[in-house]
């Protein structure tokens, strides 16, 4: 049996050396920048002139930005639009192709080819199809005998237009995910359990979720964390209208920065949604972190 | 004896010759970026050729961009101080970035210059009464009808006045495939989250004689005029008269498929109807104004200027001047682009050329009673936060005119605090 | 009683299959519209009522939008970028997600959070810093040791690449896939003496197949479609991207529909062979029994 603290140690700098050329690149491009940032959110900064100095002005002024608050809950609304019904979609995909279907190759291409079209593309595509007069949406469903609707020009229906093409654009990605998940399951496991009799349902409950706790935790954190930075679509689609319907915090950030020259402000937005997610991100951990036992 | 001195006159010839920079000065290199379409850029590149050769001593960098993310590439760069010399600027932006001072005040070079171009135009390039920009393009609105659809309709012998355009426009709207739905609008007019938008209630308010922001550059939404403009323009879609709010993907389409008969557009009509609808004939005519009323319309001026961090200012001033003097706006027209040239336009072969172009000719004819973007360094975030909301309010009916106003009034002027 | 579960079977399989048909189709469907459309001429592109297929194949949409701008340059940049990113951003995430989830280190944790919080700012506000930092590397692009004087890692592969491969995305991936792997594994590994290095590359590199898979795929996706970052970073024409070749098409007031169309179907063509080559690795299995050292 090897020295217990010696082993210990041994174990302790080999953990050091692995995560060091990550952590330093990490640190030098990611943690500097937002150190930078962070500086800057307490400075007016028109980014053709010099910052300056102005203490906590932005974040007061933060407390009181209506339009900001109403971009939050935009967003809030897109990540409880997007995240459970994404999550559970790929999961009944990955589920369903994790095996040696015919075609299994064809439908995953089919399901992830969204995922790597560009949004530019997908957007303007998207555009045509919620088109009020002609589009391909509307045009289908008067085939059923259901009136048009205004999809992106209508306050109500905007925001769940973009939930549902965003749905489409990313399912492909979490079902890939869950896929390497589930192919991390040994399949002793599977055969054990057919062995003692154990049916579809019982197995997926018994064995397979657990086992993929850890892949759904990943995919529930990543999502959030996308999710709340939804952008591009927006800024494409509709410009966060109308009646600011779609306005997200990012797209907030983005108008702030490079639109009014308020990097100072955009900065302290920026931080403000980093402690929003922060938040969700320690509560996602607090239900569906830790690892799992084998045993 | 002889020899040498003439050698040393010679040599006292040379030194004072040098000292007077009369030999070749040091070569200079400018950069410039831009994000022209291709129709732009011919007369780009050949002014560029052609100021090389006229001045041997400076060589001209250009890289060229998308338009998308162009404005958002340059203040990157700024703040990385690796910005270029020249750029063209458009829009809110010429403003809101003279104010920060990013400019070269290139008053002293080029202030003669003024009576080359368009009054709205040239006013485009100046802030606080200095020169930062000279302009080089200019796109002023007109409006298309389709001749056909305007003649089925028997209407448009005369659309002068606004009372003329709500007529017309009620006539041309109609249900043409008798399934009990509208389909064929009289105009198409932007709606929403259009960037149009507020250039055209600028537009009719304009007409009546008013701006929507003051000479301070102080917002001024809440006059009669400007009220009487939004409630003429919130009319329409409540009439049913134009395509309702979502209809367009990108601009012009109701146009360009003959859904609507009469559309608000700039010159890239005349880019865009050749290649996507060869076989509309359609005229521009001047957009109806109030009786007694003035007429006027809105146009976008895009200026090339120089910027503050340029190590040789002098000579991208040179640039400018050789812009203006030089065959670039002639160029430009040929290519299909308006120019704001009023110099351009009285050339014998620009005169000719408009003869057997018309429509260009229509746009010309409406140069001199453009208004330019408002000069307000506040407009961008203005129009994002303030205005736009109360705007899509007054024009989907939600909101009554006067109240949407206000609210976007105080906003504004909160913003300017 | 074997009969008729074998009819169950088939029956669940066949459902399973039309679900699966269904989705696709939907998947599909806006993608072979964009295909549909790059066919059109251009006053086909956006008519009511919907028009499926073009009346004229303008195969020649493809040919002008390849030819519009030196788009071969464009897909070697985009090629170089995304090549040595996604190695780049393998073999850091695998190193460090290994260090993460199989050695205990004071300081892991509050690491790991750093780590996936670098995910929640978003680029728009560390752009500047980020750009600003890559102007002033020591000894980079005619720098002094202050990093001052010459332009840095601008308009470099180098400058381009590199944020790419510090990804908490990436390290975050390897370590919940690592953490699902038996301990016994490594225990055994261990009692045998392997180094811990050889622990990583022996054993954890060739079980994370679908990890490191899944990784290229999403790191290939990522830097061929980025356009923000590559626009800020390059200046010249040679170092362009695809996409910032892409959005040429986009101009101020004008949209080439078409030509966009064609160029993005072009475009997209090199992810879709990458998740073929991809993806063979979801067809395999992992059986742990047998493994030897």
């Amino acid at each position: 049996m090897p020295n217990s603290s010696k082993h210990h140690r041994r174990l302790a700098l080999a953990g050091y050396a692995f995560v060091a050329p990550g952590m330093i690149l990490l640190t030098l491009l990611w943690f500097v920048p937002v150190l930078g940032a962070l500086y800057l959110s307490f400075t007016k900064y028109a980014i053709v002139t010099p910052p300056q100095w102005i203490g906590l002005a932005n974040y007061k002024r933060l407390l009181s930005d209506e339009l900001f608050l109403k971009a939050i809950l935009n967003t809030a609304y897109y990540a409880l639009g997007t995240i459970p019904v994404g999550m559970i979609i790929a999961l009944i995909l990955a589920v369903a192709l994790n095996r040696n279907l015919r075609l299994a190759g064809f439908f995953r291409l089919s399901y992830y080819l969204p995922v790597i079209t560009s949004m530019v593309a997908v957007s303007m595509i998207w555009l045509w199809i919620y088109n009020p007069e002609y589009g391909i949406l509307n045009f289908l469903l008067g085939k059923i005998g259901i009136s048009p609707k205004l999809w992106l020009a209508h306050p109500k229906w905007a925001m769940p237009s973009i939930i549902a093409m965003s749905i489409w654009k990313g399912v492909g990605k979490n079902m890939m995910l869950y896929l390497a998940g589930l192919q991390g399951i040994p399949d002793q496991l599977y055969d054990a359990a057919k062995v003692d009799g154990a049916t579809g349902w019982k197995t997926f409950r018994h064995i397979t979720w657990p086992l993929l706790l850890p892949t759904t935790f990943f995919i529930l954190v990543v999502s959030t964390i996308g999710s709340f930075q939804v952008f591009e679509q927006v800024y494409i689609m509709t410009q966060g209208g109308p009646l600011n319907s779609t306005t997200t915090v990012v797209h907030q950030i983005y108008q702030s920065a490079f639109q009014f020259f308020k990097m100072g402000y955009a900065s302290a937005q920026a931080f403000a949604l980093f402690v929003l997610i922060f938040a969700l991100s320690w509560v996602n951990n607090r239900f569906f972190g830790g690892t799992v036992d084998y045993s | 004896m002889k020899k040498c001195l003439r050698s040393l006159v010679i040599v006292i010839g040379l030194l004072i010759s040098m000292g007077f920079g009369v030999v070749q000065a040091e070569p200079v290199t400018l950069k410039i970026w831009d994000m022209m379409s291709p129709a732009d850029e011919d007369g780009l590149l050949k002014a560029i050729a052609a100021f090389e050769e006229a001045n041997p001593n400076i060589r001209i960098e250009r890289e060229k961009f998308p338009f998308a993310g162009f404005y958002d590439k340059l203040l990157t760069a700024f703040a990385g101080n690796s910005a270029p010399d020249l750029a063209p600027v458009v829009i809110y932006y010429i403003p809101q970035m003279a104010d920060y001072g990013i400019f070269v005040d290139v008053t002293d070079d080029v202030s003669d210059l003024a009576d080359y171009y368009y009054p709205a135009a040239w006013d485009m390039g100046t802030y606080k009464g200095r020169v930062v920009g000279v302009p080089y393009s200019m796109d002023p609105r007109a409006l298309g009808v389709n001749t056909a659809m305007l003649d089925e309709a028997g209407v448009g012998d005369t659309l002068a006045t606004w009372d003329d355009l709500v007529n017309a426009a009620g006539k041309l709207t109609r249900d043409s495939n008798n399934d009990g739905r509208t389909d064929v609008y009289g105009l198409s007019l932007p709606s929403g989250t259009h960037a149009w938008v507020f250039d055209v209630w600028s537009i009719f308010t304009a007409q009546q004689g008013k701006r929507l922001f003051d000479d301070t550059g102080k917002p001024v939404f809440t006059t009669t005029e400007a009220e009487n403009a939004l409630q003429y323009y919130a009319d329409f879609f409540s009439q049913g008269a134009t395509t309702p709010a979502g209809y367009d993907v990108a601009l012009r389409d109701a146009f360009v498929q003959e859904k609507a008969a009469m559309a608000i557009d700039g010159p890239w009509i005349l880019e865009e109807m050749p290649r996507r609808a060869p076989d509309i004939d359609y005229r521009l005519i001047p957009i109806p104004t109030p009786t007694s009323g003035v007429p006027a319309t809105f146009a976008s001026v895009g200026v090339w200027s120089v910027f503050r961090t340029s190590k040789h200012p002098k000579e991208a001033a040179q640039f400018l001047r050789f812009l203006t003097e030089g065959d670039y706006q002639k160029d430009r027209i040929f290519a299909g682009k308006t120019s704001p040239s009023r110099v351009a336009y009285q050339r014998p072969e620009v005169r000719e050329y408009l003869e057997k172009d018309p429509r260009h000719a229509e746009f010309v004819a409406v140069m001199d009673q453009a208004i330019a973007t408002p000069k307000s360094p506040y407009l961008a975030e203005i129009l994002a936060t303030a205005l736009r909301a109360e705007m899509e309010a007054a024009l989907l009916g939600i909101k009554p005119v006067p109240e949407a106003l206000e609210t976007a009034q105080k906003k504004a002027l909160s913003i300017i605090q | 009683m074997a009969g008729r579960k074998d009819g169950q079977q088939s029956s669940v399989v066949l459902i399973v299959y039309l679900f699966l048909m269904v989705g696709a189709l939907v998947s599909l469907g806006p993608f072979i519209w964009m295909i549909l459309t790059s066919l059109k001429p251009s006053n086909e592109v956006l008519v009511y009522p919907p028009r499926l297929f073009p009346s004229r194949w303008m195969w020649g949409n493809y040919i002008a939008a390849w030819q519009s701008a030196d788009f071969g340059l464009y897909f070697r940049n985009s090629l170089v970028y995304m090549v040595f990113g996604t190695l780049g951003c393998l073999i850091i995430s695998s190193l460090a997600g290994f260090g993460f989830a199989r050695h205990e280190f004071a300081g892991r944790d509050l690491m790991m959070a750093l780590v996936v919080g670098t995910m929640m700012i978003p680029l728009q506000v560390r752009l500047i810093p980020l750009f600003i930092m890559m102007k002033n590397v020591p000894f980079a692009g005619g720098n002094n040791w202050l990093g001052q004087g010459g332009t840095g890692l601008h308009d470099t592969f180098a400058g381009l690449i590199l944020p790419t491969t510090a990804s908490g995305f990436g390290i975050f991936l390897f370590r919940q896939f690592f953490l699902t792997l038996p301990r016994e594994l490594e225990d055994a590994a261990r009692i045998d003496g392997c180094s811990e290095f050889e622990i990583y590359w022996r054993i954890f590199v060739p079980l994370a197949k679908p990890a490191f898979a899944v990784l290229s795929i999403f790191c290939a996706q990522w830097t061929w479609n980025d356009f923000l970052w590559p626009l800020v970073i390059t200046m010249s024409k040679d170092m362009r991207t695809v996409q910032i070749g892409l959005q040429t098409f986009r101009q101020e007031n004008v949209i080439l529909w078409e030509m966009l169309m064609a160029a993005t179907v072009i475009s997209t063509i090199p992810l879709i062979i990458i998740f073929l080559l991809g993806q063979r690795y979801f067809e395999q299995g992992i059986a742990f029994s047998g493994i030897k050292g």
